[in-house]
């Protein structure tokens, strides 16, 4: 078995960093919000709405360097994946306060989404050797014992792989 | 590829079906580790 430590890619963790005090983190950050607050792809129109105080054409390059570094996924106008969040149906279902369902894009994605949000959510997926369905809640600071004994597994991703859209 | 498991016995069922899949098996506690790690602060504003 890996530790945490040892399971967080190198390559990916330089992103996540960038992601928190970069130029583009307040734009990503109301991304993330949106997602949040309903579900499915997000409207990039929408997005520019939220942040008035920015010129849209700044909101724009900035969600297109994001997309760019892998940190979310851009289709057709809209935000399709903001990780941890998918806007189009996975596996992995994650339950919000007050019962509303988003999906998310893997099994770490969606372990990461109750401490981000700061609230207990309940997360559904099924086991990837059986099928059979998995429930478990998780709060900021750790699964439920409903999880005993659940296991994940962290494929080591490729040089070129874009996580969710390569990883699903 | 990061998926769920039901046990360590489902995921070792699986790995030995998978052998040349790059990666290792994780608790479920160093998973959330993991995904806190990544994701936990991402929300919050940055400290003035």
């Amino acid at each position: 078995m890996w530790s945490a430590a040892q399971l967080a890619d190198a390559r990916l963790d330089a992103r996540w960093r960038a992601r928190r005090s970069g130029p583009e983190a307040r734009v990503f950050r109301a991304v993330l919000r949106a997602f949040v607050e309903r579900a499915g792809p997000v409207p990039v129109e929408a997005v520019v709405a939220s942040l008035p105080e920015l010129e849209a054409a700044r909101v724009r390059e900035s969600l297109a360097r994001l997309d760019a570094d892998d940190l979310l996924v851009l289709a057709g106008g809209e935000v399709d994946v903001a990780y941890p969040f998918a806007g189009r149906p996975t596996p992995f279902v994650v339950e919000l306060p007050g019962g509303q369902s988003r999906f998310s894009c893997c099994a770490i994605d969606a372990l990461g989404i109750a401490p981000m949000v700061g609230a207990r959510i309940e997360v559904r997926a099924p086991c990837h050797q059986s099928g059979a369905p998995l429930a478990f809640p998780v709060d900021p600071h750790g699964p439920g014992a409903a999880a005993a004994g659940v296991m994940v597994w962290v494929a080591r991703p490729g040089e070129d792989a874009r996580r969710c859209t390569d990883t699903l | 590829m990061l998926n769920f498991f039901r046990s360590e016995d489902e995921l070792r069922g699986w790995w030995e079906g998978n052998p040349g899949v790059a990666g290792a098996g994780a608790t479920v506690a160093d998973g959330f580790a993991l995904g806190r790690q990544i994701f936990g602060d991402l929300l919050d504003e940055p400290a003035r």
